[in-house]
């Protein structure tokens, strides 16, 4: 039946023949005038380049070639097109939802990224401006490019396109089988063509979308007042933007059920649902796990699980900000807020090594809230749900709120005072009867660099300790050989001993986009003796080989030896948040900050800190707790950290901790191993402090204060630097970031 | 009357030629041994010389299809039956399927020499368990002859015809949602030019793939035997438009059947062969209820693909399912009938489809319950305007047709049923004398 398509395209064209603003390319005139409109306009290929490398033109398409600003060819041509283009831009922009913010940078990140590998450029006029765009570029993503603004639900730059909701429209000149026409086309779904001429307002465009809209609607239920998505609403957006301001719908609504658990995370509201298919894409395409599709079909089709299934999926949060409505909602954030009460704080998120760029977003003092935030080199957009739902401890009822003493071997709230006199004076105490290798400290991979590196500082330079460790386990601190994102350009991927999902969402999402979209080979083996050496002997240096930190050291070591061999990338994985922070601050037995070998960095770090380290060797936490257990050590001051229940062998670790002396701890919650303690330091959670973590890849960033940090809590730096101004050494520090500038110099940066 | 040459129906009442062994002794398989001995180039000229169009609805030039198509038996590229004849008043594929499952099966085998491709998927309508039964027999019989499997008539060639059953969907017979039915996923449709390459590039597993409908590639079964040339003679109407079809006629005609008609045929000699109008033509649909309704004047053009579009305002000729009413017919629950039909058979991948059918399925339905608006015949244009060119494949474009036309001719009928909420059929006026 594509003659009844043909001939409905024939009628569009033939309204648009009659349509008194003829298409530029239908006179000479116009012709004339788009070459300056060329001319002034966003290229790529010859723009001037800015200060970070990135052609002016891109960093804001538009800017340079708005026909509003006066002076600019464009406005001077007076050819019908322009004018038209110029009353379009002057009008005010849509107040856009994040999610569409989120999707336009998406689509320029893409564009430019495609633009620097060489791609053939193609030049497409939309309302009457030419932009040029990389071949390959959907139409929706050249008219953003124009500084249009064409509405859409379905489409997501991320996503494979269906064309389903028919949102995207514009009038589009192109040419098939040999002739040109024009015709109202859905334009997410469609590749630009060289000398494209897209309209993205004609009366007909816009007739088409607020039918679409009043579709949408018709059985929409608007529940907007009771709905997560209200204010935040692409639908609303769109329909205050596009729609028509009443319904000619007069009939009783489609009923379905409104809260249909789909897992213990997301709750679907059926009603709500627009059958975009965001969801069921992202679940096939991106998670890979295809957990979710719709049911029935037509005006009955739903989305749903499998039967006898669950969302299971590692991913599932992902949906919920991806869905254009409020029809997935989160069980967590469900009720617990309006998006215009809530403030969002740009930070990292603190669950695994990945290092996810999250925003953390709360509501009166409490976090309601984790997003996805982009960040191309690491989780495009993506979280994983440990990430978007595991953090709502920050909120619970059980963290200290106040400092503890043992007193009679039981706690007893005191204030910071007294707390910090009586650590003061048992820790001098000790170290003048047993000396102060007779002290030892422990941070942790999920404090931040900066913690870290004043624990070592304090440790080392007030103390005069060297017994300092932050492995729970051993493994060797080797770096990861290629970053995140160059993951997804090998074409054998190799994973031992792991469930990357779960273990490593993040590179497992990469893993899965070679796999999927650029047919890289994904081999999972449990163990490296299930012939991992085989396979990596045929493919070299086109595989990379993902290893877990719990294997044996030895095995680790022996899989690194191997691939300098056959020239396989080695990435060993580390678990959290801070993995690579805490030894680079410092926090290692026998190095200074850098992980620099003390016949290296000592001298610098004496002059800064103004004190002699000691030349005892220092000892790992295996020795610390052994040591403790014989009495040698009897002091153990331990930063976020859980060795009681964390340590490869707890028992060792209690055995350490119940027979030392004096044992402080920091915390968020009275940990197995607060209960060894005899004072206990309540501190804030990474949503209530500034600092740094250096994830898997070695890459610096910085988490930012979202909250006021709970109760009486303070962050770990905070009461580093309080102990040690009571030890009496002057504090030069009022913020992370004094720290972790003291940091870098005493890393040698 | 214009004579009636039978080309695929020639042999159908033939008693037992169903059966392979009949079927050789009227001549059967020699197209295929003919083709057998020609390049695929050759056939498809042939093709194209006898003119031949897709007889499944959009009447596409079948040769033109074929020549996107790479033909090298390395590369695997598929060939698909049509056969799940969805469309309503449509019957004839169902009867080729049992009346003469060999002309089918012998005309896949010579599409197949046409492509140099090996294997050929059926894709049967899931209700259509006789012709299924008809088919798969006949493919049996035809193995054992030695005219499926490997090295076929000692060609050294392989070839291999499946059925699949659909499992009841209209939309599965839209070529792009058959392949994905085909390939295990949902019947919902794929994206074609130029928003994604043709399926003879990209079809079914992303490998070359055609769609012919039953009748199309059984047609090529008298094309090869009489040669192109021979068949581009036979037609009375437009020269784009040669050949015989097959067309399914019901409703109030005396002789409801499938019948061999050559095209071109005036269209009232059409509703002679079908035993003529019972009653008084009101309005009719002349091939398959998207292509919409027809006014019963005038009557005299020439029934193809070209004549009705341009004397009849629907869309076209489609698949040939004729459906005639006389005056006792109200138009309103037909209508509505028909809008429920698309509705139900939406897959719900568009929104104006989706949303748009069901609310206008809401609508008739309020109107067939008394509580119609006048407004209402202008909300059901303008829906239909809102659909129209906006849907993502055709289906929602063939619902909005019946919709479009009956507004258009029975525009008074629907506000005096809305008003009265009955119809009144036009009393035969009888002049004294
Ligand atoms: C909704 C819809 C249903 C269709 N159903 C059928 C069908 O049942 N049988 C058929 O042959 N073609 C059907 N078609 C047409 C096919 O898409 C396709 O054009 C045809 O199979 C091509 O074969 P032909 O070129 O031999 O006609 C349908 C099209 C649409 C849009
Ligand atoms: S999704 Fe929610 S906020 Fe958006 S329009 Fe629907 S009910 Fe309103
Ligand atoms: S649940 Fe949301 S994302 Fe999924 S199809 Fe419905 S509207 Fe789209
Ligand atoms: S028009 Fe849209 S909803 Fe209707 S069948 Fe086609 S794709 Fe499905
Ligand atoms: S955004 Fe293009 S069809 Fe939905």
């Amino acid at each position: 039946m594509s003659e009844e398509s043909k001939k409905s395209a024939e009628k569009t064209a033939n309204t648009q023949a009659a349509n008194p603003n003829p298409s530029p390319a239908s006179t000479p005139h116009e012709a004339g005038s788009q070459q300056v409109i060329g001319e002034g306009s966003a290229k790529l290929g010859n723009a001037p380049v800015g200060a970070s490398g990135v052609p002016v033109s891109m960093q804001s398409p538009t800017a340079p070639a708005s026909p509003a600003a006066p002076g600019t060819p464009t406005s001077a041509t007076g050819s019908p097109s322009a004018e038209k283009a110029a009353e379009k831009a002057s009008e005010t922009p849509r107040d856009k939802t994040d999610i569409e913010k989120k999707d336009s940078a998406t689509s320029e990140a893409k564009a430019q990224a495609a633009a620097t590998s060489g791609v053939e450029m193609f030049t497409v006029t939309v309302d009457g401006l030419s932009v040029e765009v990389p071949k390959g570029t959907a139409v929706i993503e050249a008219c953003f490019r124009a500084g249009a603004d064409v509405p859409y639900f379905c489409y997501h730059p991320r996503l494979e396109s269906v064309g389903a909701c028919r949102m995207c429209v514009a009038a589009v000149e192109l040419e098939q089988f040999g002739a040109r026409r024009t015709a109202i086309m859905t334009t997410c779904n469609l590749q630009v063509q060289n000398g494209m001429v897209v309209k993205t307002g004609t009366p007909d465009v816009k007739k088409a979308q607020n039918g679409i809209l009043e579709f949408l609607l018709a059985n929409h239920p608007l529940d907007c007042p009771i709905c997560d998505r209200g204010g935040e609403c692409p639908l609303q957006n769109m329909t205050i933007a596009y729609g028509p301001p009443t319904s000619r719908f007069i009939e009783e609504k489609r009923h379905f059920p409104k809260a249909v658990p789909l897992s213990d995370f997301v709750i679907l509201d059926r009603e709500r649902c627009i059958q975009c298919m965001r969801c069921t894409r992202f679940t096939d395409e991106i998670a890979g796990d295809g957990q979710l599709d719709l049911l029935d079909r037509g005006a009955e089709s739903k989305i749903a699980v499998f039967s006898d299934t669950k969302f299971t999926s590692n991913f599932s949060g992902n949906t919920i900000e991806i869905c254009p409505v409020g029809a997935l909602t989160s069980r967590t954030y469900r009720f617990a807020g309006r998006p215009w009460e809530i403030k969002s704080v740009d930070s990292i998120c603190a669950e695994c090594g990945n290092g996810c760029n999250i925003a953390v977003q709360h509501r009166m003092g409490e976090v309601v809230r984790i997003n996805g935030r982009t960040n191309e080199d690491i989780n495009e957009e993506w979280t994983c749900d440990r990430g978007k739902f595991g953090q709502y401890y920050i909120n619970s009822d059980k963290r200290l709120s106040s400092p503890l003493i043992r007193r009679e071997g039981r706690f007893v709230e005191s204030t910071w005072e007294e707390a910090f006199g009586m650590i003061a004076d048992r820790l001098s105490q000790i170290k003048a009867q047993y000396g102060a290798g007779s002290i030892a400290g422990i941070g942790s991979t999920r404090c931040t660099l900066e913690e870290n590196y004043l624990l070592g500082r304090v440790m080392r330079g007030v103390i005069g300790t060297n017994h300092l460790d932050h492995q729970m386990s051993s493994y060797p601190l080797l770096p990861m050989q290629t970053t995140i994102a160059e993951i997804e350009n090998f074409k054998t991927i190799v994973s031992v001993g792991m469930e990357l999902q779960r273990e490593q969402p993040i590179v497992y999402l990469r893993v899965y986009k070679a796999k999927r979209r650029k047919g890289a080979n994904w081999i999972e083996v449990a163990s490296l003796d299930s012939g991992v050496e085989a396979i990596l002997r045929q493919v070299g240096a086109e595989a990379v080989l993902l290893l877990p930190h719990h294997l044996q050291a030895s095995e680790l070591e022996r899989a690194f030896a191997f691939c300098q061999e056959t020239g396989t990338k080695f990435n060993l994985l580390l678990p959290d948040a801070n993995s690579w922070g805490a030894p680079t601050a410092g926090i290692l037995p026998n190095a200074l900050p850098g992980m620099r070998p003390f016949a290296d960095g000592r001298a610098d770090v004496e002059r800064m800190w103004g004190v002699k380290l000691s030349d005892a060797p220092g000892k790992a936490a295996g020795d610390i707790f052994a040591s403790a257990a014989k009495g040698e050590i009897k002091a153990i001051y331990v930063m976020g950290n859980d060795p009681a229940k964390e340590f490869a062998d707890p028992s060792q670790a209690r055995r350490g901790l119940e027979s030392a002396a004096f044992v402080v701890v920091q915390d968020l919650f009275l940990s197995d191993t607060a209960q060894f303690a005899d004072v206990v330091l309540p501190s804030s959670s990474f949503a209530e402090k500034d600092g740094t973590f250096v994830n898997i890849e070695g890459r610096e960033q910085k988490i930012k204060q979202a909250i006021a940090p709970r109760g009486n809590s303070r962050p770990d730096w905070r009461i580093l630097a309080d102990l040690m101004a009571r030890l009496g050494t002057p504090v030069p520090y009022f913020s992370a970031r004094d720290i972790y500038r003291e940091y870098r110099r005493a890393s040698g940066a | 009357m214009q004579e009636q040459p039978q080309v695929l129906y020639k042999n159908r009442y033939v008693p037992g030629i169903n059966t392979l062994e009949v079927y050789l002794q009227h001549g059967g398989y020699e197209s295929f041994r003919k083709a057998l001995t020609m390049t695929p180039d050759a056939i498809i000229d042939e093709v194209k010389a006898s003119g031949l169009r897709g007889r499944g609805g959009a009447g596409f030039p079948t040769s033109v299809k074929w020549v996107a198509v790479p033909k090298n038996r390395d590369q695997e590229h598929f060939l698909i039956i049509n056969a799940d004849e969805g469309e309503p008043g449509t019957a004839k594929d169902r009867d080729l399927m049992n009346a003469l499952p060999h002309l089918m099966i012998e005309g896949c085998l010579c599409s197949l020499m046409a492509l140099n491709a090996s294997k050929c998927y059926i894709y049967i309508r899931g209700e259509y368990i006789e012709p299924w039964k008809s088919v798969q027999k006949a493919i049996n019989e035809a193995r054992k002859a030695g005219f499926i499997g490997k090295n076929v008539l000692g060609s050294g060639l392989d070839f291999e015809i499946y059925t699949h059953l659909g499992a009841g969907a209209y939309e599965c017979g839209e070529e792009s949602a058959l392949m994905s039915s085909l390939m295990g996923e949902r019947g919902m449709p794929r994206m074609k030019p130029p928003y994604a390459p043709l399926p003879q590039v990209k079809g079914v597993w992303d490998k070359p793939s055609v769609v012919n409908n039953v009748e199309t590639v059984s047609t090529l079964v008298p094309i090869l035997a009489m040669g192109g040339a021979e068949y581009t003679k036979i037609g009375y109407g437009s020269p784009r438009s040669r050949g015989t079809k097959l067309f399914s006629i019901s409703g109030h005609v005396n002789k409801p059947g499938i019948y061999e008609i050559v095209l071109g045929t005036p269209f009232n000699e059409v509703l002679e062969i079908a035993g003529g109008v019972k009653g008084k033509l009101k309005t009719y649909i002349p091939g398959g209820s998207s292509m919409g309704f027809a006014p019963p004047t005038p009557m005299d053009y020439p029934f193809d693909y070209e004549g009705i579009p341009q004397n009849t305002k629907t869309l076209g000729l489609g698949s040939g399912g004729l459906i005639v009413f006389n005056d006792t017919v109200p138009i309103v629950p037909l209508a509505a009938r028909l809008t429920h039909f698309y509705h139900h058979e939406s897959c719900g991948k568009c929104t104006p489809c989706r949303e748009g059918l069901n609310w206008m399925a809401k609508i008739y339905d309020r109107i067939l319950a008394g509580a119609g608006r006048e407004s209402d015949v202008d909300l059901l244009w303008d829906i239909c305007d809102n659909i129209r060119g906006k849907s993502f494949c055709p289906l929602g474009e063939g619902a909005i047709w019946p919709v479009m036309t009956s507004l258009t001719l029975f525009r008074d009928e629907y506000l005096q049923y809305i008003r009265t909420g009955t119809y009144t059929p036009p009393v035969a006026v009888t002049t004294a004398g």
